[in-house]
């Protein structure tokens, strides 16, 4: 569905992403996990069009769009959550959630938000109309998630998606992904935190300073116990086994 | 009324189209110091309609909306690509430049035996379309708020429209209005053109009512206050800037005696209320609690009956 191939990104000279090839099939959920300035939110950002890559190839069902504007990406089906700034503070949570709706035309009074979605996320729908800035840390990643699905994407791109959340919480996102997957989305997942991620991927890419260090099923990365040390540094044995 | 009354009222109606002109590029996160511009193009465009031209007063009014429309967005479409400051820099040195140009444009014409038409510095005199027809200022008024009101049923169709919210996404997160598929350059061009358009039926009104305009009328310090009274009002409706232009025109100038020191008691003002409100009087969160305060009131009543 998603292929990259040899993708390069950089900022002034600082090479962010360097040669990058990746895969993502359909119906499947990929990771890419990576500590803090891996270059994860660059892949994702060359991929919806928000950075142009310097180099490489990004191709979306055989089509290249490596370069194309992110509304052009988007209008083919690819819509990202990016990390951390989730939500239009001052929009209303219903306005946010129909922020996603972008195939509808703008000469339209708004709708009323799908009635599935609602189902989705209870938490959400007895606060429509109060401001998004009001909602908690949690809300809000429901809610980014929410209004990414309303624009019907094909391919959902999440960034951390339980950054800044509580082990519960980010549990109930974790949750909610694997319905989505379930429903027929393919998504591509970063994350650092790479117990709980691989749990829940089908496949993942371990990143480190812009370049894929390691990749393979979920299952064969989870039992490469010199992966874990490394990444986890030497308290890995006992975070392991704490969250068992 | 007096005309006095008359005059102030009506003041205040026109300038509510440039404030309505701020107040829609404001939504969608652009500060622009050049509103006054596509004022004036507005006024010049609808005086040559009527005057030189002379054609009825819907047609001026609808030229200069169109010029001033047409020029907002075609200069929109040059720099709206422009971060931040760099736009609202390029804006103020647009209507200098359009400012400038008006103040050595001479285009006349013999109407009835007079030259009529731009003349440079001494603005563009005899725009007597008013007069000719023997219609009252009370009743130039009139078509001045009806037009007001229009264009706020307009805006307010806007805020209930995907197109409002789009506009306000803008405004909140650019990079994050991208994302949702959404054309941002492309969209703020669209605002700039309408934001146009409203100067420019501001313009027009004005060239008729007082029969003449000159350069110096639509100089930077229209703009900056076209936008402190989005500012003062808050962007939460298009009712907000309407306050603003009230306090200003209406109060302050009504107010004889702080006639002189009028500037420093607005922008006295200004502070006070920006270091108490920062959004304004009617910003996004007290209209979101108003509307759901009207919301539950209309609950209520529907469970009843
Ligand atoms: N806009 C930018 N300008 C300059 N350098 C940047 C910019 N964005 C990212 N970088 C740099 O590129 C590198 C990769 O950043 P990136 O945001 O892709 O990392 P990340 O893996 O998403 O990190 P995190 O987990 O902290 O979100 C970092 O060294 C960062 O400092
Ligand atoms: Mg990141």
């Amino acid at each position: 569905m998603l292929e990259v191939r040899g993708l390069r990104v950089s900022y002034g000279g600082l090479r962010a992403v360097d040669g990058v090839s990746l895969e993502v099939r359909a119906g499947e959920i990929v990771s890419i996990i990576g500590m803090n300035g891996a270059g994860k939110t660059s892949i994702l950002n060359a991929v919806s069009g928000i950075r142009s890559p310097d180099e490489g190839e990004i191709r979306f069902e055989g089509e290249s769009i490596g370069g194309l504007p992110a509304h052009a990406v988007v209008a083919r089906g690819i819509v990202q959550v990016p990390e951390g700034r989730l939500l239009f503070g001052t929009l209303s949570v219903e306005e946010n959630l129909l922020a996603g709706a972008h195939r509808r035309s703008p000469f339209v009074l708004r709708r009323r938000p799908r009635a599935d979605l609602r189902r989705l996320f209870p938490a959400l729908a007895d606060k429509l109309h109060r401001p998004a800035a009001s909602l908690s840390g949690g809300e809000a990643q429901m809610l980014a998630l929410a209004r990414g699905l309303e624009s019907e994407p094909r391919l959902l791109l999440l960034d951390e998606p339980s950054l800044g959340l509580s082990p519960k919480l980010s549990e109930g996102v974790f949750t909610l992904i694997r319905r989505l997957r379930d429903r027929g989305l393919t998504l591509l997942l970063v994350e650092q935190n790479l117990r709980r991620t691989l749990a829940l991927a089908d496949r993942a890419y371990v990143l480190e300073s812009g370049r894929i260090v390691s990749s393979g099923s979920a299952a064969a990365l989870e039992s490469d116990h010199r992966l874990l040390s490394d990444y986890l540094g030497t308290s890995a044995p006992a975070a392991f086994h704490s969250a068992k | 009324m007096d005309d006095y009354v008359i005059t102030v009222l009506s003041n205040i109606g026109m300038i509510s189209f440039v404030a309505l002109s701020a107040y829609l590029l404001l939504l969608t996160g652009v500060i622009s110091f050049g509103q006054q511009a596509y004022f004036g193009l507005g006024a010049y465009a609808a005086g040559a309609a009527t005057a030189m031209l002379l054609l009825p007063i819907w047609a001026g009014i609808l030229i200069g909306a169109c010029v001033a429309g047409l020029m907002a967005a075609l200069v929109g479409a040059l720099t709206l690509r422009l971060r931040g400051l760099y736009f609202s820099i390029s804006t103020l040195a647009f209507a200098e430049m359009v400012r400038l140009v008006l103040l050595i444009v001479e285009v006349q014409v013999e109407v009835d035996g007079e030259l009529v038409g731009p003349a440079g510095a001494e603005g563009f005199h005899d725009i007597r379309w008013m007069f000719e027809r023997d219609i009252s200022l009370g009743e130039f008024m009139l078509l001045i708020y009806a037009l007001l009101a229009l264009v706020l049923v307009a805006l307010l169709l806007i805020e209930r429209s995907r197109l409002g919210s789009i506009f306000r996404m803008l405004g909140s997160d650019d990079l994050l209005a991208d994302m949702q598929g959404l054309n941002v350059v492309g969209y703020r061009v669209l605002a700039a053109g309408l934001a146009g358009v409203l100067a420019g039926i501001g313009g027009a009104l004005y060239a008729h009512f007082t029969t003449y305009v000159e350069p110096q009328f639509f100089n930077v310090m229209l703009g900056v206050h076209a936008l402190a009274y989005g500012l003062i009002g808050g962007l939460g409706t298009a009712f907000g800037p309407l306050i603003g232009v009230a306090i200003d025109v209406g109060f302050l100038e009504a107010v004889r005696f702080i006639q002189g020191y009028r500037m420093i008691v607005f922008g006295g003002l200004v502070a006070l209320l920006l270091i108490f409100m920062p959004r304004g009087l009617l910003d996004e969160e007290r209209v979101h609690r108003l509307k759901a305060r009207f919301r539950r009131r209309g609950d209520a009543h529907a469970a009843g009956s």
